[in-house]
């Protein structure tokens, strides 16, 4: 299956769960392209990535570089381009798309920590369509952006996890005993 | 000339009573100023905050506002204060700031309030928000009360948020902060914000950390604070939001 075009790109990422807005397409980050950079409803930064059937686990890797790229360059792209309404506070997420996944990609997918999500891209009715795609889950893995829909808000730059709380507590930290 | 409603519509209207309110969010954090410690690590906060994207701005009481990246002068360095001159009032120094940064929108300015002389009323402003620090210890539950008492008696809507220092992990430093809640709420009738824990604070005294237990809880922290301050202003107002009480009462109201 060819990459979607731009085209038929964007009004899939406007259906999506959690609507992204394509800002960039084709962006140039450390040594390849990203294929779309774009703008979740909170501000976030959610990068999307095509990934050919048999090629998800490179991909996953060059997302996973990309991210890395992209996070201390958010402060400057607030500052470039304001009208973007970007929020630089809010940790950059991924969407890896392809037409199939390997079960290594999987279950890369299924890490408690992981900043990127997969969805299935799949042609309906002469267009195309975002599905989430199942992953393994762990017991940790609850609290990681869902494959629902397109990353949301991970708010914790260092690995997008939630507030860890216990019932009855208020005590609030997104670190674990491993952490330290 | 013609005029228009916006152009008269200061004679209908109070004059507007100087607040943070319009400005960008102000964190105070209460201290007293020869508590290096707390110095150090209201300082790193500020570092911190600003890598994670915040414009924070640091006060200086008796200074102009500075960042932090900004230093104190080398000791025998010329000094700024002009001798017989009173610094200016903190309240002037933290509005000055919101004024330069009005057009920023992730910014925020974080004012240390000295606890050894009372605090004005045209400062309880400062008192909106804060962050306290403080240990599971006995002496430092007692400071942290007595802090709380003076906050919530001059600025009875603050919200009160502490981090807890001195404790060796996350299930003690959650211990510690459940026990002090527990009293918070019942004594005052609100929600105690917690903001996580900092490990090995005293590191921070030799300056900016990037790895080790401190770096990583005082990140935890900044992200923390982070996330309870409001995305943009001045559309949002600074006040946070009434917060509930376990019972589901609403407070502040």
């Amino acid at each position: 299956m060819e990459k979607p075009a731009s085209s038929e790109m964007r009004p899939a990422l406007l259906e999506a769960d959690q609507p992204l807005d394509l800002l960039v397409e084709g962006m140039l980050g450390v040594g390849a392209s990203i294929d779309w950079v774009c703008r979740n409803s909170e501000g976030a930064v959610v990068l999307v990535q095509w990934a050919p059937a048999g090629e998800s686990l490179v991909a996953w890797a060059h997302l996973t570089a990309q991210l890395r790229w992209v996070e201390p360059r958010l402060a400057d792209w607030q500052t470039l381009a304001p009208e973007r309404d970007l929020d630089a506070s809010l940790a950059p997420t991924a969407f890896l798309v392809s037409p199939e996944f390997c079960p290594r990609t999987r279950e890369l997918a299924g890490l408690p920590d992981s900043p990127i999500s997969l969805a299935r891209w799949v042609r309906l009715d002469e267009r195309g369509w975002l599905l989430p795609e199942s992953v393994p889950s762990t017991p940790a893995s609850t609290s990681r952006p869902q494959v629902a829909g397109p990353p949301g808000n991970a708010r914790a730059k260092t690995s997008g996890r939630s507030v860890v709380s216990r019932p009855g507590s208020h005590f609030r930290t997104r670190l674990r005993d491993e952490d330290l | 000339m013609a005029r228009e409603l916006s152009d008269v519509l200061h004679y209908f209207l109070d004059e507007e009573e100087p607040s943070s309110a319009a400005g960008c969010p102000v964190i105070g954090m209460p201290a007293h100023p020869d508590d290096e410690l707390r110095g150090a690590i209201q300082e790193a906060l500020t570092t911190e905050l600003q890598q994670l994207g915040r414009e924070a701005h640091g006060i200086r009481p008796g200074w102009s506002d500075l960042a932090a990246s900004e230093l104190p002068p080398e000791p025998g360095a010329p000094s700024y204060t002009i001798e017989g001159a009173a610094p200016p009032p903190l309240g002037d120094q933290v509005r000055r700031a919101q004024e330069r940064l009005a057009t920023t929108k992730t910014a925020v300015v974080l004012v240390p309030l000295p606890t050894d002389r009372p605090w004005e009323p045209e400062e309880a402003f400062l008192l909106d928000r804060c962050w306290l620090t403080s240990r599971p210890s006995d002496v430092g539950r007692a400071e942290f009360f007595e802090l709380a008492e003076r906050i919530l008696s001059l600025r009875p809507q603050a919200s009160v948020g502490i981090t807890i220092l001195g404790v060796d992990g996350i299930e003690e430093a959650r211990s510690a902060f459940d026990a002090l809640s527990e009293i918070f709420t019942a004594r005052f009738d609100r929600t105690l914000r917690s903001y996580g824990l900092l490990l090995d604070a005293q590191d921070l005294l030799g300056g900016r950390l990037t790895s080790g237990r401190a770096a990583t809880t005082l990140r935890d922290v900044a992200q923390l604070l982070c996330d309870d301050l409001a995305p943009t202003h001045p559309t949002t107002p600074t006040p946070p939001a009434p917060e509930r009480n376990p019972r589901g009462e609403a407070r502040f109201q």
